[in-house]
């Protein structure tokens, strides 16, 4: 038996050793055999990204690029449980809302240096970097392509009406004459049948409201819920178009929810909608919508500043044990690089030489709609967005869509809440999240 | 025969492993963890009974055990007597009784997702089948079952007792099985009709089974994540978020394992505490033959 125990230990400690030894190694020589995992989280574009990896391989015959693709469901789970256990993908997907509690956990590499040295901001949407990916002025990921909310609108219903299309720099009162005229009882029973607007609580259809009049949901230097009264007038011009002008269903009537809003568009229950541009996909090809139509950005308020589009990165990370970050850094630079023609139709690339080609502008290269979607770009370099710690909690989100603030906003268009309720309800759930987050 | 004293142990080795490595072991786990600020990045810090303070003094948290109780109580009696008709009838040994013994537990076997998805339909507030028949026969303005607050974790609560009410009625009828058909023929020729049968030899005869599927559908409610996930993600607000919904929120969306394991810990008190009283008051209500 002490045989055994000394022959186990014996095993054990060179083990150790060898470990030891490990971590002391260098850098792997240039030629040397090298193996990246990749974790990405659409496994629709699992063979674009391959395709990608195999051109990139015959570029690095050294380098072998493992590419794993996850349902977007499972891959923070997953994620999580490798971070956890130190076993983290070599270069993975990253999200702003998930960046600070990864850096948190000091689970990420700090890309700062080498984003410095090798990126001109100017070839870059650089707004949407600051805003998406740095934490305490260091950067942890980079964005490998962007996307915002926007007003989808049918061209089709608005010259059956002879309602003229959204103009450049449109306010409030142009868009509420606009789904006003849009908004219709068709069969004469007394109940509407035909939406001017679809809106409830979802960040992609609401946010955008409020950042263009200048509003803001946070204090951000308390990091408190604490809504500026510019924010407030976008949250009570929202209530008033469910429950005065009566331009927008209450959501619960029609179970409005991140599907069934694209639905009562695509099924024309409502002129207009908003939502994230990467449901240019959806309408174009998903689910083709069979009546013409185009994109937007949502009308300016009454104290509008600049034009702030609410948008967010998907990112690439690399992870604190690294074993070989400078090749995962040479690998995500050339993911980068990609061409436009790979991307969703509504995400825009981080790249702005290939954002900006005919590629990426399909209207220009094929006809197919949206024919604005290069307002994007215009919106690019003035990104903004809620992001914190707790977000999918307090704004409510994925399993908790319906929870925080959503709650709120929801219960209000349905007319259940009165604006005054919100803004106690709100501040009473909201800070106690956020109070937990950044205790 | 003699063999030696550890060879029953080895018969037993496997399922031991296997509920001391999946069951206890993640239990006891959990429970330290309950103690700890885990968030399954970085290394636990203890941190005492804070979880369990933060969760004991908020007002959420209180409402989600409200509705993970009201889930139960639907839930449970549901099964406890809807399954037992089922069984009933499908004990009467009239002809199809094994196709329809299929179709009952057809949804049992069916993934939870498509049960949710296909009953979302049905509850749909616009284009669901319920109000489409709800306003055929007259009701102007019928429910948003599932955006109402007020309706969505009863209709959740209903459709998962739907669905496990097959697996309850194949247990009753193997307890409907062990009553001696002599007890029946005695009460026929002594003129009891259909229901005073099942009222004075049916019914109390069952109890223990009904006793063993109440312990068994109480544990059931309490995993109610899957249909809940499918059919409400918890809203609208948190009207239909329970406790296990509750700790996947913690766990997998904030990833705060501890917190996590402190839900868990609590869940597991209430639901042991609940069977405690079952089985305390169980002299009252099961009676056993002979």
């Amino acid at each position: 038996m002490k045989k055994l125990l000394l022959f186990l230990v014996l095993i054990i400690s060179a083990g150790m050793l060898f470990a030891a030894g490990g971590k002391e190694a260098e850098a792997p020589a240039a030629d040397e055999p090298i193996v990246l995992e990749y974790w990405m989280w659409d496994p629709n574009f699992a063979e674009q990204e391959q395709a990608m990896i195999d051109e990139y391989e015959k570029l690095h015959p050294n380098v072998t690029v493992n590419l794993t693709a996850l349902d977007p469901k499972s891959y923070w789970t997953k994620l999580a449980a490798m971070a956890a256990s130190k076993q983290m993908p070599d270069v993975f997907n990253m999200h702003p809302n998930s960046v600070e509690d990864f850096v948190d956990q000091g689970a990420l590499y700090d890309l700062t240096d080498m984003v410095k040295n090798d990126f001109k901001k100017d070839d870059y949407f650089w707004s949407v970097m600051e805003s998406s990916f740095a934490v305490n002025d260091r950067y942890y990921s980079v964005p490998f392509a962007w996307v915002g909310s926007l007003l989808y609108y049918n061209k089709d219903m608005f010259d059956k009406y002879g309602v003229e299309y959204p103009s450049d720099g449109w306010g409030w009162d142009e868009f509420l004459e606009k789904a006003q005229a849009l908004t219709k009882d068709l069969d004469g029973d007394g109940k509407t049948d035909q939406w001017g607007y679809g809106v409830f609580s979802r960040y992609a259809v609401y946010d955008g409201w409020l950042l263009q009049n200048d509003g803001d949901y946070l204090n951000r230097e308390k990091l408190t819920w604490d809504p500026n009264d510019n924010a407030k007038e976008a949250i009570e011009f929202v209530y008033d178009l469910a429950n005065k002008y009566k331009v927008s269903p209450h959501p619960k009537d029609l179970d409005l929810d991140k599907k069934k809003i694209k639905l009562i568009f695509q099924q024309e229950q409502a002129a207009m909608i908003s939502e994230g541009s990467w449901n240019i996909k959806y309408m174009r090809e998903d689910m083709e919508a069979d009546f013409d139509w185009d994109v937007a950005y949502f009308p300016r308020g009454p104290h509008w500043k600049a034009d702030t589009m609410h948008a967010w990165a998907d990112g690439i990370a690399v992870p604190a044990t690294a074993k070989n970050p400078e090749a995962a850094w040479d690998f995500i630079k050339y993911v980068l690089q990609r061409p436009a023609a790979d991307y969703y139709p509504g995400k825009v690339p981080f790249y702005k030489a290939e954002a900006y080609s005919d590629e990426w502008d399909i209207f220009k290269s094929t006809g197919k709609p949206p024919e604005h979607k290069p307002i994007i770009l215009a919106y690019g370099d003035n990104a903004s967005h809620f992001y914190t710690k707790y977000w999918k909690f307090w704004r409510g989100y994925a399993s908790a869509e319906g929870a925080g603030i959503s709650e709120f906003i929801d219960a209000s268009l349905n007319g259940d809440m009165t604006m005054e309720e919100f803004y106690v309800e709100a501040d009473k759930e909201v800070n106690k999240m956020l109070d937990k987050a950044y205790r | 025969m003699k063999y030696k004293w550890y060879v029953p142990y080895l018969f037993i080795l496997l399922a031991m492993i296997g509920l001391f490595v999946f069951r206890l072991g993640p239990l006891f786990f959990a429970g330290i963890m309950s103690f700890t600020d885990w968030s399954m990045f970085g290394s636990a810090g203890f941190v005492g009974l804070e979880n369990y303070a933060d969760f004991l003094g908020d007002e959420t948290f209180w409402k989600i055990v409200g509705h993970t109780l009201l889930f139960s109580l639907i839930f449970v009696p549901s099964i406890a007597f809807g399954s037992l008709i089922l069984a009933v009838l499908l004990n009467q040994g009239v002809k199809g009784t094994t196709a329809f013994r299929a179709m009952y537990f057809a949804p049992v076997i069916t993934s939870t997702v498509a049960v949710g998805i296909v009953w979302r339909w049905i509850f749909g507030a616009d284009v669901g089948m319920i109000n489409y028949l709800l306003r055929t026969i007259g009701f102007e303005s019928p429910p948003s079952w599932l955006s109402d607050r007020s309706f969505s974790l009863l209709v959740v609560s209903f459709v998962f007792a739907w669905k496990r009410l097959g697996y309850y009625m194949i247990i009753y009828l193997a307890g409907l099985q062990d009553i001696p058909k002599t007890l029946y023929e005695a009460a026929k020729i002594d003129g009891a009709g259909h229901f005073g049968i099942f009222r004075k030899i049916t019914l109390p005869l069952i109890t223990p089974t009904m006793f063993f599927i109440s312990i068994m559908a109480l544990v059931d409610s309490f995993k109610n994540f899957d249909i809940i996930y499918t059919m409400t993600r918890g809203g609208p607000g948190r009207a239909s978020t329970t406790m296990a919904y509750y700790i996947y929120q913690h766990a997998f969306e904030l990833f705060e394992m501890g917190a996590a394991s402190s839900l868990s810990m609590l869940l597991l008190l209430l639901v042991g505490g609940i069977a405690v009283l079952n089985f305390y008051y169980k002299s009252h209500w099961v009676e056993t033959q002979g």
